[in-house]
């Protein structure tokens, strides 16, 4: 009883002390320290913590994230690169495994490559064909074992010719003993992992074997590589290292630090790789080991649970997934990279002659494609689509425009249409034309690589083209300058006008809806003290601008114009390049004929359009035929010109040409008499360049040039004619001109054939007469 | 006795004349003045082709037919052709490879842009230079000694060599002709027709441009 009541005494103490103690009113310094009359533990613990200044809801967050980062950790991998990347039938192809999240060093894992050839997929009833190509270690079963033989055999093989080999016995040096987790971790403890995909739980497998394929009977990385595994490997059973890589052959077949692999292509082929290693985690036994973990290009086993598999050999069923294709791995490079420009960069629209394109003044433009990547680009199947807008990037372009809308344009689709051309006639065109490109390229196994691209072309119309103008000049006292002949009319001389130095030059653009014009000569605004040409405003610049050459030979001038569309209120913006050159004159032949510039070749433009291009300096001239020249200015006006023609030596003018058989009329033009072949003449025209006194004037008045600025200067121009006959003066000419040649020379033909049949004659009466002294005789070849 | 010293005089006469027209005829296509083209294609064709028929009708009477002009319808003939053909594209594929033959050997520049250009300047232009080189050669000079047997291959050969020597055109340029001329008589001898010998040498020349054309390309 006694003890019974020692007990409850005890219980009760012990109840008081408890309560006491939850309660406080024992620990009054407690009290004070959580600063409550009543003691609550979770207050006290986020007073604590608020006391340290951390956030609660951060460190929740923290400790939350911690809890599940083992989840987070990555699991190896390995990445694959094919080199090339779309091979053709019969292309050495080297694909190479880049594995990371592994410890070791490459060198040190093992690299288990598995080849699945054309016809050649998983059956465990294989027909015949099936049974010779693909059950390489014939368990009549087609699977991952055969795929992985097929390569490791090529790996170990290294092209040794086995088929004659001595496979009665082995050199006994090619063995090999893997360890689990790679060559260096060797000694220590094997424990095997496999990562679920979606949970991220790390579940221990049994290390029951590696993923090396084996030959029948025979383990591969045991330790033991006999005849009958050098047999099935095709390795050479006389040296220990048939690929003379390091590696001995058993240690090639568990593919230790075999990071590439190379084989012939053929179409169908698929490969993948499997790789083991040590894992960045560590093990969480008492001893040195880490995780054993194996890496495959797609991810190992992630169709699946990695709670259903139980060892490492059941890791053999998620190898089917990473099997793939050099194209099938590489779908960026597999795209085609096509790429489009145009010329000219500026083209311009001709609405006019729309019935008949070539009478249009419209550029033609062509568009020009590259393929950086592709196999070959003779055999590129390319397809055309020209789309028209007003809107740069409309939301949608529409239709493609039919061939017919586009005039004179090259064929559209086809192979080896590299290059896109249509000439710039459109009736009512649209500000943009949006051109694209599909291109196409057979990869051999039924197979197409495609690439794309657009590219966008502003159309300007005829009626926004600046126009040039030579100038003329009148009233000295108050110089008025208009336009004279406009230049720069050819596809040539309007990408670089030449001009003259001390020229005025006039600009002009129609007017048109156009407004608020403003030009600019290097970048900087025209600027006009007074008026002095029609259309003229002190106030704001026109459709008409004037400005001097006043730049040395060989420097440029940019004309700019910026001007506002009233009807859409859009900017338009002009420009046109001058070079400053020397002032010249040519000699021209008045009848192609008789005589005419040598063609030296073709100039042939970025249209391709070829241009004659014609000596300045070599005539022909027609043997027996008088010639007629004439001189005239090239880059300046050439009203006034008088020119003086020297002729071999002998400076002549209109009196003084008879003289010497010439004769020169009262246009200038110099007639000289025929020569035979193989003579000519040196012809010289000289005249002087000045200004005319109105422009000097207005040079000075409206430009500041002083007078002592100007100058006088002879220009000469030389030709040299060679008289030729009638064949090779013909020989670019129409037909019409060769049988006009023919009858030309054919009084001369006539008499030659007289004097080559009176030489026969000759001959044979000569030979008849000594002849018939003798008696003939005949003889037969004996 | 007699008879027979006048037969030797006879027969020597003939030879110094007729060698004595062919002399001329080379010459002549040389030498005769032309003030064109067309004037020089004209003298080789009177010169070596007109003028030899005409000795061969008028001074000699005979029938053309034994002067080679016979046409060639014989398989033997057409199967030696070949078996030269063979021979000398083995012997300039030889000289191509090991010799630089193809560096020396020029094909007009105009020949080669297209393909039309380059029949025109084989059937036509180098056509006409050829036929009348074969004409003179194989017909008129070889036929001339036929009484010399085979030696009258090497005279033909000899006199076309020296006319290359003479006129400085012998160089890698003509060496083909050299080889056709040589070729070509023996193959006339064998045929007693030329016209085996000019059809060969015709192709063997166009198959050779065109292989120097696709080697430069």
């Amino acid at each position: 009883m006694k003890t019974k009541m020692k007990s409850y005494k005890k219980y009760f103490s012990g109840a008081v002390l408890a309560i006491l103690f939850f309660t406080q009113t024992a620990f009054p310094a407690k009290a004070a320290f959580f600063g409550s009359t009543s003691f609550d533990p979770m207050d006290a613990a986020n007073e604590l913590i608020d006391g340290f200044g951390i956030d609660r809801d951060t460190m929740n967050s923290s400790i939350q994230t911690y809890n599940v980062s083992p989840n987070k950790e990555i699991s190896p991998q390995v990445s694959l690169n094919f080199s090339p990347t779309n091979p053709q039938l019969g292309d050495k192809v080297t694909v190479t495994a880049t594995p990371t999240y592994f410890i070791n060093d490459t060198k040190k894992m093992y690299f288990t490559w598995f080849l699945k050839q054309n016809g050649c997929d998983q059956t465990n009833n294989p027909n015949s064909a099936q049974r010779t190509k693909c059950d390489l270690n014939n368990d009549g079963r087609v699977n991952i074992e055969d795929y992985k033989i097929k390569a490791m055999r090529i790996i170990a093989n290294n092209d040794f010719v086995w088929e004659n080999a001595d496979y009665s016995h082995s050199d006994g040096n090619s063995s090999y003993r893997a360890a689990f987790g790679g060559d260096d971790q060797r000694g220590k403890n094997a424990y095997c992992y496999l990562r679920d995909i979606t949970s991220g739980e790390v579940y221990a497998i049994d290390c029951n074997t590696h993923l090396f394929p084996d030959a029948p009977h025979e383990n591969t990385g045991d330790g033991s590589f006999g005849r009958n595994e050098e047999s099935f490997w095709h390795t050479n059973p006389t040296i220990a290292d048939t690929t003379q890589s390091g590696n001995t052959d058993e240690a090639n077949v568990a593919g230790l630090g075999l990071d590439s692999f190379t084989w012939s292509y053929d179409s169908g082929d698929k490969i993948g790789v499997v790789v083991e290693g040590i894992a960045v985690s560590t093990t969480q036994t008492a001893d040195s080991s880490f995780k054993t973990m194996w890496a495959a290009p797609k991810g190992m086993c992630y169709k699946n649970s990695a709670a259903d598999f139980k060892n490492v050999s059941s890791l053999n069923d998620c190898l089917y997934d990473n099997l793939t294709s050099p194209s099938e791995n590489s779908a960026s490079s597999s795209k085609l990279e096509v790429s489009l420009s145009y010329s000219p960069t500026s083209p311009i629209n001709d609405p006019n002659n729309v019935t008949d394109p070539n009478l249009s003044l419209g550029d033609d433009i062509t568009v020009q494609s590259a393929v950086n990547n592709a196999n070959d680009n003779n055999y590129l199947q390319y397809s055309w689509e020209a789309f028209a807008s007003d809107d740069p990037s409309p939301d949608s372009w529409g239709s493609p425009l039919p061939k017919s809308s586009l005039p004179n344009s090259t064929q559209m689709e086809g192979l080896g249409l590299d290059t896109f051309k249509f000439k710039l006639n459109l009736h009512n065109p649209k500000k943009y034309l949006n051109i694209k490109l599909t291109v196409k390229e057979s990869t051999g196994d039924g197979n197409y690589r495609e690439g794309h691209t657009n590219i966008l072309i502003p159309i300007k119309s005829n009626d926004d083209v600046l126009s040039t103008f030579l100038t003329t000049a009148t009233n000295v006292s108050a110089p008025h300058i208009s336009m004279a002949s406009e230049i720069c009319t050819s596809a040539i001389e309007s990408a670089l006008c030449p001009i003259v130095k001390n020229k005025i030059i006039g600009v002009k653009i129609p007017q048109g809806n156009l407004t608020d014009f403003l030009w600019t000569v290097d970048g900087k605004p025209f600027t006009y003290s007074s008026c002095f040409f029609d259309g003229c405003n002190l106030s704001k610049q026109t459709n008409v601008a004037y400005f001097p050459a006043l730049k040395e030979v060989g420097e440029q001038y940019i004309i700019g114009l910026t001007a506002i569309n009233q009807t859409t209120n859009e900017k338009v913006s002009l420009s046109k390049t001058f070079k400053v050159v020397d002032p010249s004159i040519a000699i021209s032949s008045l009848n192609s004929n008789t005589c005419k510039p040598v063609q030296l070749g073709n100039y042939i433009d970025l249209n391709g359009k070829s241009w004659p291009d014609y000596s300045t300096l070599n005539f022909w001239g027609l043997s027996n035929s008088s010639i007629q020249l004439q001189a005239s200015t090239v880059n300046f006006p050439s009203s006034g010109n008088v020119y003086t023609w020297i002729v071999d030596g002998n400076a002549i003018d209109a009196t003084t040409a008879p003289a010497f058989g010439y004769s020169v009329d009262a246009n200038g033009v110099l007639t000289l008499p025929s020569k035979k072949t193989g003579e000519g003449y040196n012809v010289t025209a000289t005249t002087i360049y000045s200004q005319d006194e109105a422009a000097l004037a207005a040079l000075n008045k409206y430009w500041n040039i002083s007078y002592d600025q100007f100058y006088e200067k002879n220009i000469t121009k030389d030709i040299i004619i060679t008289m030729q006959d009638g064949v090779s003066i013909a020989s670019s000419a129409t037909p019409k001109k060769i049988l006009a040649t023919i009858y030309t020379s054919l009084p001369s033909y006539l008499t030659f054939i007289l004097r080559i049949t009176l030489t026969m004659i000759i001959i044979l009466f000569g030979s008849q007469l000594i002849l018939a002294f003798f008696p003939s005789i005949k003889r037969e070849i004996k | 006795m007699s008879d027979n010293f006048s037969t030797k005089l006879s027969f020597y006469k003939e030879k110094v004349v007729i060698s004595t027209v062919i002399f001329l005829c080379l010459l002549l296509s040389v030498t005769f003045p032309v003030s064109d083209s067309i004037q020089s294609i004209s003298r080789s064709i009177f010169f070596l082709i007109i003028l030899p028929i005409l000795y061969i009708k008028l001074i000699s009477k005979e029938t053309l037919s034994s002067w080679g002009w016979i046409k060639p319808n014989k398989i033997s003939g057409l199967f030696l052709s070949l078996i030269l053909l063979a021979l000398g594209s083995v012997l300039f594929f030889l000289l191509i490879r090991f010799v630089g033959f193809s560096s020396h050997y020029q094909v007009p520049l105009f020949a080669k842009n297209s393909f039309a250009d380059f029949l025109l300047y084989e059937l036509f232009f180098l056509n006409v230079y050829f036929f009348s080189q074969e004409v003179f050669f194989k017909s008129f000079v070889l036929f001339a000694f036929k009484q010399f047997s085979a030696w009258a291959v090497l005279i033909q050969s000899g006199l076309y060599l020296l006319v290359l020597l003479i006129s400085k055109d012998l160089s890698w340029q003509t060496t083909p002709f050299i080889f056709i001329s040589l070729a070509g008589g023996w193959l006339t001898y064998k045929t007693k027709s030329f016209f085996y010998s000019y059809f060969f040498g015709l192709l063997f020349i166009i198959t050779l441009d065109a292989y120097i054309i696709s080697l430069a390309k």
